[in-house]
C-alpha cells in the first residue's frame, strides 16, 4: 500500500503533461485547400451561344490524401479535376445553352481536401473547403418584330417576338435610343408588346432592358421606318393568260407587289416600285400561293404539295418542303405566316369537305400537319402585328353555316369562335393591323372579339381596312368605286352609312378582286382577274 | 510537439518503470494464476460518429467492428478484428444555397474496409504490450471528380503497425500508442496517442487522451459504461475528441458494443479479456 501515492501519481503527472501537450496548439495550416478565384462568371449571347469552360487551380497542404470537387446548381454540367502533386486544375464547364434557355443561373463547385481522420486512416475528416461560386447568364433572344415596317412620324405598337423574356425583368424597350412605352409581356416570355414614338425615317435596333441582366440584351433586330410615298392612280398589267388572282401582298420594305395567279405556269409575279415608276413584272412559275416571312426575308411560295422558299428580290427558289400526307385530291391553298414565322397553310378540295391543315416551321424547315380541326377550303387573313389571323370555310354547296375559326401565334392553334358561322364568299376576309376589327364575306364587320358591329352592303366584292382599324375601303362596282365607311364606331349591328361617294378606281379591276393597303395607309391595291390598279386612299 | 511527446513520455516511462515494477513484486504471486485472456471471446460492435470541420464539410460515419480475442499460453493472447465504416459528407454544408435552381446536391461517401492481427502480452495485474499489423482499403465516391492525391484513383489501400503499452495501476490504466500507417504510394503517418483511464466503479471507464497526428494536437474523453442489468455483456461508450488545428475538427462518437462470453465487468474484461 505503500506505492499506492507514487502510482495515483504517476498517472497523475501523465494526465498533466498529456494536457500540457494539448493545451499548445496546433494549426499549420498543413490541411489548407486555396484556390486561384472564389468566382466564375460564364456569359452566352443567347441559348444558342457555346460558352467555353473555365478553369481554377487548387493546391493542398501536404497533409491532404484525398481531394473531392462537388458542384451544385443547374448552371454547371461537370467540374473536373486533373491532379498534379499537390495542385489540381479544375475545369467548370457550364451547363449547355440551349439545354437550360435564357436565365440567369448560380452554383458552386467546392473543393475540400480530406485528411485522414484516425491513426490507420480508416476515416476522412475534411480539411478546409474553398467554394467558387459560379455566376451563369444566358441573355433572352430577339427574334423579330413585327411589322418590321412602320411609317415615319407615327406612332404605332409592334410585337417583339423571341424567349426568354420572363427569365429577366425585361421591362423597357427602345427604338434605338427612343424609348418606346407600354410594354407588356406574355405570360410565356415570347411575346413583347410595345408601342414605338413617332419616328423619323431610318433603321432602329431595338434594345431590351432588363435590371437584373447584366449588360445589355443583345439584339440584332431592327424596326425599318419609312417615309409615307404616295403612288400615283394607276394599273398594271397582269401577265398574259390571268383571269384569277390567288393571293395579292403589298412588300413594303421594298415597295413591290407580289401576286400569284392562274396566268399560264402558275406564276408568282413582283411588280416592283423602282425610281418612280412600276417596273415590268418578274415571275418564276409554279405557285398557288405565296406570303413574306415575319421579317420579310424570304417568301413561302406554295404549289399544290410543297411549300418553297423564294428570294423577295430575285425569286430564286430555295429548297422546297414536301407535305407529308397530304390527303387524297387535296391540294395546299392558303399561307399566311405568323409573328413566330412559322406559316399556317390550308388545305383544298375540289368539292366540299374538309382536310388537315399545315405549319411550315422554319427552324425545322418541316411541314407539321394539323389534324385537329380540320377545315373545308379554309382561307386565312391574317393582321400586320400577325397575332392572329381568321379563316373562313365551306364550299358552294353547303346549306348550313359553319364556324369561323381563329388562329393564334402565340399557340399555333387553330380555335372555332363562338359566333360567327357562315359559309365563305367569293370576299376574302379583311382584318387591320392589331386584329381589332374583322370584316367577313364583305359583309358582317366584327370586333377582333367577334362581336358583330354592323354590316357593309351585299354590293361589296372586296374590302381592305385602314391599319388603325378606323375605315374600311370597300370596292363596290355597283356604287361606282371605292366606298369608305367609319367602323371604328359600333353600329349595333345596323349597316353603316358610307362617308362619301365612291371614289371611282383607275380602272376596271375585273372579277375576283382581292385588295390590300400599304402599311402607312395611303394606297390601295386592287386586283382582279382584268388588271391591278394601283389607287390612292380616299382622303375621308 | 513530437519533442513535447517524447519528454513527456520518457518522464513518464522512467516513473512508471519505478513504481510499477514494485507494484508488480507484491502482485506477482496473484500473477501467476490468471493468464493474459483468461478465455477466447468475442465481442460485436455498432458506432456512429459525427465529425465536424469548422467552416468546412461535416461527416457522420457509421462503422461496424468485430473482434476476437483468444489467449496464447498464459502470457500472451492475439487478437483479430475486422472493421467497416461508411462515411458521408454533408456536401450541402459547403455549397451555395442553390435549392431554388431545382438541383441535388451531389453525395460523397467513404467506405472503409480494414483488418488487423494483433499480438500481445500481459500481466493482469501489471499491463500490456501488443503489436498489431493491419490492412485496409478506402473507396471515395464524391461527386464527378475525387481522387485520393496519392494514387490518383478513388481508392486508397493502407498498411499500418500499432506498438501499445498500457499500465494498470488500481483503478487507472495509462497507456502509449504508436501507429505508423502507410498510405498506397504515398507518404507514412506517424501517430503517438498517451491515454489515461480512471474506473470510477468497476463498470465505468472514463479516458483521457492526448496525442498527435500530421504534427497536430489531438484529445479527447471517452466514457464507457457496461451495466451491470444488461448482465455485463453490452458496452456503451460515448466519446468526443478534438483536433486542434486551424480548422479546428470535433469528433463526436457513440458505440455499442456486444461481447459474446464470459459476463464480466468492464475493468475486469478491459483487464483480462479485450
Amino acid at each position: 500500500m505503500q506505492y499506492l501515492p507514487g502510482a495515483r501519481g504517476v498517472a497523475g503527472l501523465v494526465l498533466i503533461g498529456l494536457l500540457a501537450g494539448c493545451g499548445s496548439g496546433g494549426g499549420d495550416g498543413a490541411a489548407e485547400t486555396q484556390i486561384s478565384t472564389n468566382a466564375i462568371v460564364f456569359r452566352a449571347s443567347s441559348p444558342s451561344a457555346t460558352v467555353a469552360p473555365q478553369s481554377f487551380t487548387a493546391s493542398f497542404g501536404e497533409d491532404i490524401a484525398h481531394v473531392a470537387v462537388v458542384h451544385s446548381g443547374n448552371a454547371i454540367a461537370s467540374a473536373t479535376s486533373v491532379l498534379n502533386g499537390r495542385t489540381a486544375e479544375i475545369t467548370v464547364t457550364p451547363t449547355a445553352a440551349n439545354t437550360i434557355g435564357p436565365g440567369k443561373f448560380t452554383g458552386a463547385v467546392a473543393v475540400t481536401g480530406y485528411t485522414c481522420a484516425d491513426a490507420t486512416c480508416t476515416r476522412m475528416s475534411a480539411g478546409s473547403t474553398e467554394s467558387v461560386s459560379i455566376d451563369y447568364q444566358i441573355s433572352p433572344v430577339l427574334e423579330r418584330v413585327t411589322p418590321y415596317v412602320a411609317t415615319a412620324g407615327v406612332s404605332d405598337q409592334v410585337l417583339i417576338r423571341g424567349f426568354g423574356f420572363r427569365n429577366f425583368n425585361v421591362n423597357a424597350v427602345s427604338f434605338g435610343d427612343v424609348a418606346g412605352t407600354e410594354v407588356r409581356v406574355n405570360d410565356n416570355g415570347t411575346e413583347l408588346l410595345a408601342t414605338h414614338p413617332a419616328l423619323a425615317a431610318g433603321t432602329y435596333t431595338i434594345r431590351l432592358s432588363a435590371p437584373d441582366h447584366d449588360g445589355e440584351i443583345p439584339s440584332a433586330v431592327n424596326l425599318l421606318v419609312q417615309d409615307p410615298i404616295a403612288f400615283a392612280a394607276t394599273t398594271l398589267d397582269h401577265l398574259a393568260g390571268t383571269t384569277t388572282v390567288r393571293s395579292l401582298e403589298y412588300d413594303p420594305e421594298r415597295r413591290a407587289l407580289l401576286l400569284t395567279t392562274d396566268a399560264p405556269s402558275n406564276p408568282l409575279v413582283r411588280y416592283a416600285f423602282q425610281d418612280g415608276a412600276w417596273a415590268a413584272p418578274a415571275q418564276v412559275n409554279g405557285f398557288l400561293g405565296a406570303a413574306l416571312s415575319a421579317n420579310g426575308s424570304q417568301i413561302f411560295g406554295i404549289t399544290a404539295n410543297t411549300l418553297v422558299p423564294v428570294d423577295p428580290v430575285t425569286l430564286a427558289l430555295g429548297t422546297a418542303v414536301t407535305a407529308p400526307s397530304l390527303e387524297a385530291n387535296s391540294a395546299l391553298k392558303n399561307i399566311v405566316v405568323g409573328n413566330d414565322n412559322r406559316a399556317l397553310i390550308t388545305t383544298s378540295l375540289p368539292t366540299s369537305g374538309t382536310t388537315p391543315a399545315y405549319i411550315y416551321d422554319p427552324a425545322s424547315n418541316a411541314l407539321l400537319i394539323v389534324t385537329s380541326p380540320e377545315l373545308n377550303n379554309g382561307t386565312p387573313v391574317i393582321s400586320a402585328i400577325r397575332t392572329a389571323a381568321v379563316i373562313v370555310q365551306g364550299d358552294p354547296s353547303l346549306t348550313t353555316d359553319v364556324p369561323v375559326y381563329l388562329y393564334e401565334t402565340a399557340t399555333n392553334s387553330i380555335t372555332a369562335t363562338i359566333t360567327p358561322t357562315l359559309r365563305q364568299n367569293a370576299v376574302v376576309p379583311a382584318v387591320d393591323r392589331r386584329f381589332s376589327r374583322v370584316v367577313i364575306n364583305g359583309v358582317r364587320v366584327y370586333s377582333g372579339a367577334f362581336a358583330l358591329l354592323g354590316t357593309l352592303p351585299d354590293t361589296t366584292v372586296a374590302v381592305a381596312l385602314k391599319p388603325d382599324g378606323t375605315r374600311a375601303y370597300a370596292y363596290d362596282p355597283t356604287a361606282g368605286g371605292i366606298l369608305v365607311y367609319d367602323i371604328s364606331v359600333d353600329r349595333d349591328e345596323a349597316a353603316y352609312t358610307a362617308l362619301g361617294p365612291a371614289t371611282p378606281l383607275a380602272g376596271d379591276p375585273g372579277p375576283g378582286v382581292r385588295m390590300t393597303i400599304t402599311p402607312d395607309g395611303g394606297t390601295l391595291f386592287v386586283a382582279g382577274g382584268a388588271r391591278i390598279v394601283v389607287q390612292p386612299t380616299p382622303a375621308l | 510537439m513530437t519533442s513535447q511527446y517524447i519528454y513527456i513520455g520518457a518522464l513518464a516511462a522512467l516513473q512508471l518503470a519505478g513504481n510499477v515494477a514494485v507494484a508488480a513484486e507484491q502482485n506477482l504471486g496473484r500473477d501467476t494464476e490468471r493468464r493474459a485472456v483468461e478465455s477466447t471471446n468475442l465481442s460485436l460492435g455498432l458506432s456512429a460518429s459525427d465529425s465536424d470541420t469548422k467552416e468546412s464539410t461535416s461527416n457522420g460515419t457509421f462503422g461496424l467492428t468485430g473482434v476476437a480475442t483468444l489467449p496464447i499460453g498464459s502470457l500472451f493472447g492475439a487478437s483479430l478484428s475486422g472493421n467497416y465504416s461508411r462515411t458521408t459528407a454533408r456536401t450541402s454544408d459547403v455549397l451555395l444555397d442553390v435549392t431554388s435552381q431545382g438541383t441535388s446536391r451531389p453525395s460523397c461517401r467513404f467506405n472503409n474496409y480494414d483488418a488487423a492481427a494483433t499480438i500481445f502480452a500481459r500481466r493482469p495485474t501489471l499491463g500490456r504490450i501488443s503489436a498489431s499489423y493491419g490492412q485496409g482499403e478506402l473507396k471515395s465516391d464524391c461527386g464527378d471528380d475525387s481522387v485520393f492525391v496519392s494514387t490518383g484513383t478513388d481508392t486508397l489501400g493502407t498498411d499500418f503497425y500499432r506498438f501499445a503499452a498500457e499500465a494498470y495501476l488500481w483503478d487507472f490504466t495509462v497507456g502509449a500508442v504508436h501507429t505508423s500507417t502507410e498510405l498506397e504510394d504515398g507518404p507514412k503517418i506517424e501517430s503517438n496517442v498517451f491515454s489515461a483511464s480512471w474506473y470510477p466503479i468497476d463498470s465505468v471507464r472514463v479516458m483521457l487522451s492526448g496525442g498527435e497526428m500530421y504534427e497536430q494536437d489531438t484529445y479527447g474523453i471517452e466514457i464507457e459504461h457496461q451495466p451491470e442489468f444488461m448482465g455485463n455483456s453490452l458496452g456503451v461508450a460515448l466519446g468526443y475528441s478534438v483536433v486542434d488545428r486551424e480548422q479546428e475538427i470535433g469528433t463526436i462518437s457513440f458505440s455499442v458494443v456486444y461481447h459474446f462470453g464470459t459476463k464480466v465487468e468492464l475493468k475486469t474484461r478491459d483487464r483480462q479479456y479485450r
